[in-house]
């Protein structure tokens, strides 16, 4: 099946900074990628190339087949872009929004009107529709950008961080949005940092560090392949003082990070007898463990192991 | 068809900007300022209107209201129309719709441009006014206001024009009132005194030439100035693989077949800003073009390689800085042309001396110094930026002020070293040789000695030649790179 996004050696530097360093990857038809990596990692400069507003300096880009140096008029017809800031115009109504996208998108009249009628019962919009941008919530301003990527019914949506800044209800709302897409067959790409939300709504993910891959595939994948031991929750009585020293004191446990009354703690092994001579340990040391849980490997753990590989702080 | 679809025949952009621009405080706010205070000048003019010299202060408070939200509020306007978008981020989804840049930065033009018109027709009930409290004449007022609506539309063209340009709120501010206070007073001064020419020596036998071929083919380059400024504005918004110099440069040389014309008309009322403006437009397209970079973007230069009629064209036509070397070339050229019947092989060799080495001088130091600094030099297929490419041309235009103050005092070492130092600005040396800014004299009668004009051939003759290397170099990479097969 031939790919819909075709990302082939790309290459952007900006002087002496070099932002993407040969990235390469492919997405069919239908499916949904996330796009993952720490900040200045090169991932809005690989959406925007792809997007045909920026130069790749080596490489290629090709969407629905069209290379977007080539052919960046054909490309652009395919795109939905949806940048990581919601642009708006503050003396124009929702609806006047998405009029104007409609017919800067060639549709006409009646076509015009049903368009804008689609996308606004598919983002569910309708409520909006009379409000001035201005006025409209980082959530509400969301799903109208992306009732605007949507206007003129690309096969490819680029969504640079869509989820960035949401409440916990826009959140899930715009989950479900991004699902939907998928499920109507759109190939999409999603950059964001709520890992846990790519990895449900998401096929594959890409992981980039300082603008090269460093793993595509799967989240479980992406899990197995970086698992390095077991992660368990500790809550103790009191502060955790003792437990960090604990921590410290043995070579085969490391603190991830800190949890209401405990720690996250990454032991070496997962094997119940090792488990069980760590948590005697604690308890001979005079920790008082109130609870000791293990849990499934987080995505986030995951991607703190493959930064941790590639040396990025 | 429907009242309602009859928007469907505008432009996209022009309604969304109209849509914005009337609930906008900015319109808003200066047609009600005007109003108000036109009803107060009107008012005043009534009960107060007892002498000419009265009269004659009225008429002037009149144009300034008038003409200020026309030819200042409104042009300040359109110099952020585009900065607002880049800074609030709605510009580039609307790049990714079947809106082309052209489009784009012409519907913004157009909207200021109905806005200036509802201004002029709202001001019209008052030229009636003052035409029927008399002694004003009505044809002149028209005139003068339809001169005002044509410099309003002219200053919106160049304020879209540097509206894109990455510049801080209080630079925007102040070059955009120098320029509306350069272009539009001297519009004014070509198109309104040619409206004043026409009602008050019109009934005057042998009052003069009939001054209207020299009008036209002014507002004729005023037009292509319009039209030059909106395709600069939308080579700056475009995205590298859509942006193509070719229309703007058309547009120069187009600007310059018309001054050409200019030049040969009998008379000479408009001759002079007309060519003036000619000769800028090409001047500021062709630094434009060599500070543009050479993208390897395949797609960008293809088409002046399908046929190999076009590859010629493509030298001065194509996009990146060494078509525009190509591109000064030619203007130089065509000025040398120009230049022949009036002083002969002499000072077309001087005026294409002085045009080309000043025009290619940033160029050829940029591409054979910097680039082998690297932290200067990001990549060698690109020439000067513009900072650099001005930063250059200001050190040269410094010696060409410093020269010739060494050059005027008595002491013959001073003498001797303006002379060599002079030449290093070849603008400047042609200049002074044609006499076109005062002799180079010593004061003495002493004419410039013949090392002088060694030197400039010198340095003209090594900036060409440096030009015309690193152009043929550049070129033969953009063949290899247009060889090249299409990505499959």
């Amino acid at each position: 099946m031939t790919p819909m996004v075709e990302v082939e050696g790309l290459v952007r530097r900006f002087g002496k900074l070099e932002a993407v360093r040969g990235i390469s990857f492919s997405i069919a038809p239908g499916q949904a990628l996330g796009f993952v990596g720490p900040n200045g990692a090169g991932k809005t400069t690989t959406l925007r190339t792809m997007a045909t507003l920026d130069t790749p300096t080596q490489g290629h880009v090709r969407i629905c087949g069209h290379d977007t140096l080539e052919e960046p008029e054909a490309a652009r017809r395919r795109i939905g872009w949806m940048p990581d800031t919601t642009g708006a115009y503050p003396h124009m109504t929702a609806s006047e929004y998405l009029d104007f996208f409609a017919r800067a998108h060639g549709f006409r009249g009646e076509e015009r009107r049903r368009r804008v009628a689609e996308v606004v019962e598919f983002t569910e919009t309708g409520d909006l529709l009379d409000r001035e941008m201005k006025t409209l919530s980082k959530g509400m301003g969301q799903r109208l950008c992306l009732a605007r990527a949507l206007i003129h019914d690309p096969d490819v949506l680029l969504l640079d961080e869509p989820a960035a800044g949401l409440d916990p209800k826009a959140r899930v709302e715009f989950k479900r949005l991004v699902r939907l897409l998928a499920a109507e067959g759109k190939t999409l790409l999603v950059s964001s940092h709520i890992l846990s939300e790519l990895e449900e709504t998401c096929d594959s993910l890409l992981f980039i560090v300082e603008g090269r891959v460093v793993h595509h595939g799967s989240a479980a994948a992406l899990k197995t392949a970086t698992d390095a031991g077991v992660v368990v929750a500790v809550q103790v009585m009191g502060e955790p003082d003792a437990l960090r020293a604990f921590a410290r004191s043995n070579p085969g446990v490391e603190v991830m990070d800190a949890i209401a009354h405990g720690l996250r703690l990454r032991f070496e092994s997962g094997e119940p007898d090792f488990l069980a001579e760590m948590l005697g340990r604690m308890v001979r040391d005079g920790i008082r463990v109130v609870d000791f849980r293990r849990e499934e490997r987080r995505l986030e753990d995951a991607f703190i192991d493959v930064l941790r590989a590639t040396g990025t702080r | 068809m429907k009242v309602r679809e009859a928007s469907d025949r505008l432009s996209p952009i022009i309604v969304k900007e109209l849509r914005q621009g009337v609930r906008g405080h900015l319109f808003t706010g200066a047609f009600l300022l005007q109003q108000l205070l036109l009803v107060g000048i009107a008012s005043l003019g009534l009960a107060l209107d007892t002498n000419p010299g009265s009269r004659e202060f009225f008429s002037f408070v009149f144009w300034v209201f008038v003409t200020i939200p026309l030819v200042l509020i409104l042009p300040l306007g359109a110099a952020v129309s585009i900065s607002g978008e880049l800074s609030a981020n709605t510009l580039e989804p609307v790049l990714l719709t079947r809106l082309t840049p052209w489009r784009l930065v012409a519907g913004k033009w157009a909207a200021t441009a109905s806005q200036a018109l509802v201004l002029a027709t709202a001001a019209l009930p008052f030229v009636l006014v003052r035409y029927y409290l008399g002694a004003v004449e009505i044809v002149q007022d028209l005139l003068f206001l339809g001169a005002y609506v044509c410099c309003s539309l002219l200053l919106a063209s160049v304020a879209v024009a540097i509206s894109p340009a990455r510049l801080s709120a209080l630079f925007r501010w102040v070059l955009m009132a120098v320029l509306c206070l350069l272009l539009g007073v001297s519009f004014m001064m070509t198109a309104g005194r040619a409206a004043y020419w026409r009602v008050v020596y019109s009934h005057v036998p042998g009052a003069g030439v009939d001054p209207w071929a020299g009008l036209l083919g002014f507002m004729a380059v005023s037009l292509i100035a319009v039209l030059a400024a909106l395709e600069a504005s939308a080579l700056q918004v475009a995205p590298a693989a859509s942006a193509r110099p070719l229309r703007l440069r058309m547009l120069a040389l187009l600007a310059l077949a018309a001054a050409a014309w200019i030049g040969v008309l009998p008379t000479d009322e408009y001759r002079a800003m007309a060519i003036v403006w000619a000769l800028g437009l090409a001047g500021a397209v062709a630094v434009a073009g060599v500070c543009e970079p050479a993208h390897p973007i395949r797609s960008r230069y293809a088409p002046f390689f399908r046929r190999r009629l076009l590859v010629p064209l493509g030298w001065f036509l194509a996009p990146g800085w060494p078509a525009g070397v190509g591109f000064v070339l030619l203007v130089a050229s065509l000025a040398a042309v120009a230049a022949l019947p009036f002083g002969g092989l002499g000072m077309a060799l001087l005026v294409m001396g002085g045009l080309a080495g000043t025009l290619l001088l940033p160029v050829v130091v940029w591409r054979t110094l910097f680039r082998r600094v690297p932290a200067l030099a990001d990549n060698p297929r690109y020439g000067p930026s513009f900072p650099m490419y001005l930063l250059v041309t200001l050190a040269s235009a410094a010696l060409s002020i410093i020269a010739p103050l060494g050059m005027n005092q008595a002491s013959p070492a001073l003498w001797t070293v303006g002379c060599i130092v002079l030449p290093l600005c070849p603008a400047a040396f042609a200049a002074g040789r044609l006499g076109w800014y005062g002799s180079y004299g010593d004061g003495a009668g002493t004419t410039v000695p013949l090392y002088a004009d060694v030197i400039f051939t010198a340095v003209v003759s090594a900036v060409l030649a440096a030009a015309v290397w690193h152009t043929v170099r550049a070129w033969r990479e953009i063949g290899r790179l247009v060889r090249q097969p299409p990505p499959a």
